[in-house]
């Protein structure tokens, strides 16, 4: 037995020392290294400087958009190269935690503001204060207030939220036309447009939450329009409550009375968002409530009809029109980054009139940048929009998802579908709100 | 042996026995060591990749879940077994396992009762066979992500072509929102599981008939068997070690379904798809609760071992010669 015992401690051996072998070859032997060391503290470096960035840019409009502002920062900044790696939202969410936990991870990750999101990471002291660098750009003098709030965590700005978004409506204009129908002011309206389009042989209106978020954007539109901004703020930040009548007419509204009157497709919860907008797109629907996060989609799909846009009417009982409107996402560097001043010159750009130009004429999003855009080539729909939203500016409510903590919006993805299916009441799930509100604050996840 | 003894005179008295008792202790030891040294090498890497990448990871896992953490903090907060006091009290966790438990017995049985009578077809047939062999095989390459992504398609309301198929041949009022349905959904999605998966255990039967003893085959034949009687009293007693392999593989996977559930349905409508995976994955990463998501881990490793250890025993008890 001893001979094979030698013979398999010798392979074992061999294999081992292979390897280490192997690892070695990877890396430069000592006197090479010195050498490369003392040659590389001889002359300066034209190696530039690569800052990784992580975010969730997938869609077409949106990336031709980043690619062009990365081409534009990278020429006037030569010593800077910008690696992006794009993911899903979701698998953004699953990778957050380690990503920015790992040494080589991201220098700028995208998420969220809110407590919930960006939260987390400030309070786990995975970001890096962006203070210094917000006096050193002199950041407030074009960036909206508005996004500087929505990055100040704990007293201290952690990054800046991107993309001014709003909810409405958006619609076929030409089935409208062909119908003989406009744009509803109150809720009746558009309880009558929905009867109409039925009879016409049309899906009155595209809502598909079989991913769930769908319901959350009803909901932060409705309530908006019932209780209005100060309503909402006294929630946030005061001692008001979820589970007020309001609130519970807000869920009622879209959830039950509009689902029973026929206002959307059949099972909503069966219907995935893209899905519905294929069916917007492919004129089997009149309209689509969502955000304007979807023009760029609307511009590359709509080619047979003339897309509009409409702020959701009010609703009986409510304080009037309040167009739910928020920060889609958000640009934060993390604290373990070996190049946070290089980090900050692109997050710099990123928001200069300049890079913000480029997001409205190729992607049609808005970046909360202070720009003048009457010159810059905008599509009709898009356009329309940003009128829109300048008129009704000073009477916005909130897309409050990104404002609040995780636990509630974990349950206004799986409530609403019960709501939908009549297996839970809007009083029960108004409730469960305010539970799940309290629960947050009471842990710390939420704070007034 | 005389020198031996002679070499253990100077200890003292006192202590005569318990070094005794201890040097034959560790002589013990290390000639169970020496004596299975050769095997002991042999796995040595394998258990080192194991201690690496199961063990080490699995320990940390049990740590984490007696901790409240949100993946974020540097801190984790030790809380005892608070969240495994949580987890019997969390109405969505029976929930899950109650659709866990239904997957398990339709997604484990359901392919073995396609596949088992394919195989048998298959391996009667000499024309066509690889054809159809790989016709079957061919959903079990898709990923589970592919074949939610189909069947989603399949299931839609309103352009599927499952509604449209039964509104053609008259069966209109069957036309649903099967995903959307929450008496149908977990089912919906199970047919789905089943198809991609079927077609692996056609071609793991079919290999397992290749070992069946044909000369008692013949003999059930001459004596009057059907096809029928041979197939259940011949054929499947002698697949018995298959099948056991592909029972035990699907009632752990059972357990951990995780993806075509997440891509086809979220755990929805209403969490009537949810499952432990799905409810674990919502826990930590959208709701930042990794302690209690860890705990939920647990639960689902624990209910592996104890269902497959269960029917293994099961199994060995009625094998007594084997």
């Amino acid at each position: 037995m001893k001979k094979p015992i030698g013979l398999l401690t010798m392979i074992v051996f061999v294999v081992v020392a292979a390897g280490c072998q192997g690892a070695a070859k990877t890396t430069t032997s000592p006197t090479s290294a010195a050498a490369s060391t003392v040659a590389a503290t001889a002359a300066p470096s034209a190696e530039p400087v690569t800052v990784k960035v992580l975010d969730a840019i997938t869609e077409k409009a949106d990336t031709d958009a980043v690619n062009q502002i990365v081409q534009l920062f990278e020429t006037a900044h030569p010593d800077i190269k910008i690696e992006r790696t794009s993911v899903t939202g979701k698998d953004l969410d699953a990778m957050a935690m380690t990503t920015l936990s790992s040494s080589d991870g991201p220098d700028i990750i995208a998420r969220n503001p809110g407590p919930g999101f960006a939260g987390v990471m400030a309070r786990a002291g995975l970001l890096l204060p962006l203070d210094d660098y917000w006096k050193k750009y002199n950041w407030d003098d074009r960036i909206y207030p508005i996004a500087k709030t929505q990055g100040t965590i704990g007293g201290k700005i952690y990054g800046i939220p991107t993309e001014l978004e709003f909810i409405g409506v958006f619609y076929n204009k030409t089935l409208f036309d062909k119908l003989g129908l406009a744009i509803p002011k109150t809720y009746q309206d558009l309880i009558d447009i929905c009867q109409k389009a039925t009879a016409g042989g049309y899906i009155p209106m595209a809502f598909g939450n079989k991913d769930q978020w769908p319901a959350d954007v009803q909901y932060a539109q409705t309530i908006s329009n019932m209780i209005g901004r100060d309503g909402l703020d006294n929630i946030l930040h005061g001692d008001g409550r979820w589970d007020t009548p309001e609130s519970v007419k807000a869920i009622q509204i879209p959830f039950v009375d509009m689902n029973k009157a026929g206002c959307y497709q059949a099972d909503p919860n069966a219907v995935s968002w893209d899905d519905a907008n294929t069916l917007f797109y492919s004129q089997k629907a009149l309209m689509v409530p969502t955000g304007t996060w979807l023009i760029g989609d609307i511009n590359t799909n709509v080619k047979d009809f003339e897309p509009g846009f409409f702020f959701y009417p009010s609703l009986p009982g409510g304080k009037g029109q309040y167009p739910a409107a928020g920060l889609g996402g958000g640009y934060w560097v993390s604290a373990k980054s070996q190049h946070p001043d290089q980090a900050a010159a692109w997050l710099d750009f990123y928001f200069s009139p300049e890079a913000a130009k480029i997001w409205m004429e190729t992607s049609s999003k808005i970046q909360p940048v202070k720009v003048d855009s009457s010159g810059f080539k905008l599509n009709t729909l898009f356009k329309f929009a940003v009128n829109a939203l300048q008129t009704q500016s000073d009477q916005m409510g909130y897309n409050i998802d990104p404002l609040l903590p995780a636990n509630f919006n974990q349950l206004e993805l799986d409530g609403f579908q019960a709501v939908i299916l009549g297996q839970k009441t809007p009083e029960q799930m108004a409730k469960d709100l305010e539970k799940a509100w309290e629960d947050a604050l009471a842990k710390g996840d939420a704070v007034k | 042996m005389e020198q031996r003894h002679r070499a253990s005179a100077p200890f003292p008295e006192a202590n005569g026995m318990a070094v005794a008792a201890s040097r034959a202790g560790r002589t013990s030891a290390g000639h169970w060591i020496e004596k299975r040294k050769t095997g002991l090498l042999f796995i040595l890497p394998a258990l080192i990749v194991y201690a690496i990448f199961f063990v080490k990871p699995f320990l940390t896992s049990i740590y984490y879940s007696l901790t409240s953490w949100n993946g974020f903090d540097p801190v984790k907060k030790f809380v005892g077994l608070a969240n495994y006091e949580q987890l019997f009290h969390d109405p969505l966790v029976w929930l899950s396992l109650s659709h866990n438990l239904i997957w398990i017995a339709i997604g484990t049985f359901a392919p073995i009762i396609i596949g088992l009578p394919l195989a048998v077809m298959l391996t009667n047939i000499k024309r066509g066979r690889l054809l159809f062999q790989t016709a079957y095989f061919l959903p079990y390459v898709l990923s589970g992500v592919l074949i939610g992504v189909i069947w989603g398609w399949i299931y839609n309301p309103v352009f599927g072509v499952l509604n449209h198929i039964l509104h053609s041949v008259g069966l209109g009022g069957l036309a649903r929102g099967w995903l959307g349905d929450p008496d149908l959904a977990l089912y919906a999605v199970l047919v789905a599981a089943i198809w991609g998966y079927f077609g692996f255990c056609v071609v793991i039967f079919m290999a397992g008939l290749q070992n069946i003893n044909l000369e008692l085959i013949e003999a059930a034949k001459i004596d009057g068997a059907n096809s029928v009687q041979r197939f259940f009293y011949i054929i499947i007693p002698q697949m018995r070690n298959v099948l056991n392999v592909v029972i035990v593989y699907n009632l752990i996977g059972g357990f951990n379904v995780f993806d075509i559930i997440r891509v086809m349905t979220v755990g929805g409508p209403a969490n009537q798809t949810e499952v432990i995976a799905t409810y674990n994955y919502s826990v930590s990463f959208q709701q930042n609760n990794i302690g209690y998501g860890t705990t939920l881990s647990m639960v689902m490793t624990i209910l592996s071992l104890v269902v497959s250890y269960f029917y293994i025993t099961l199994r060995d008890k009625q094998e007594p010669g084997e």
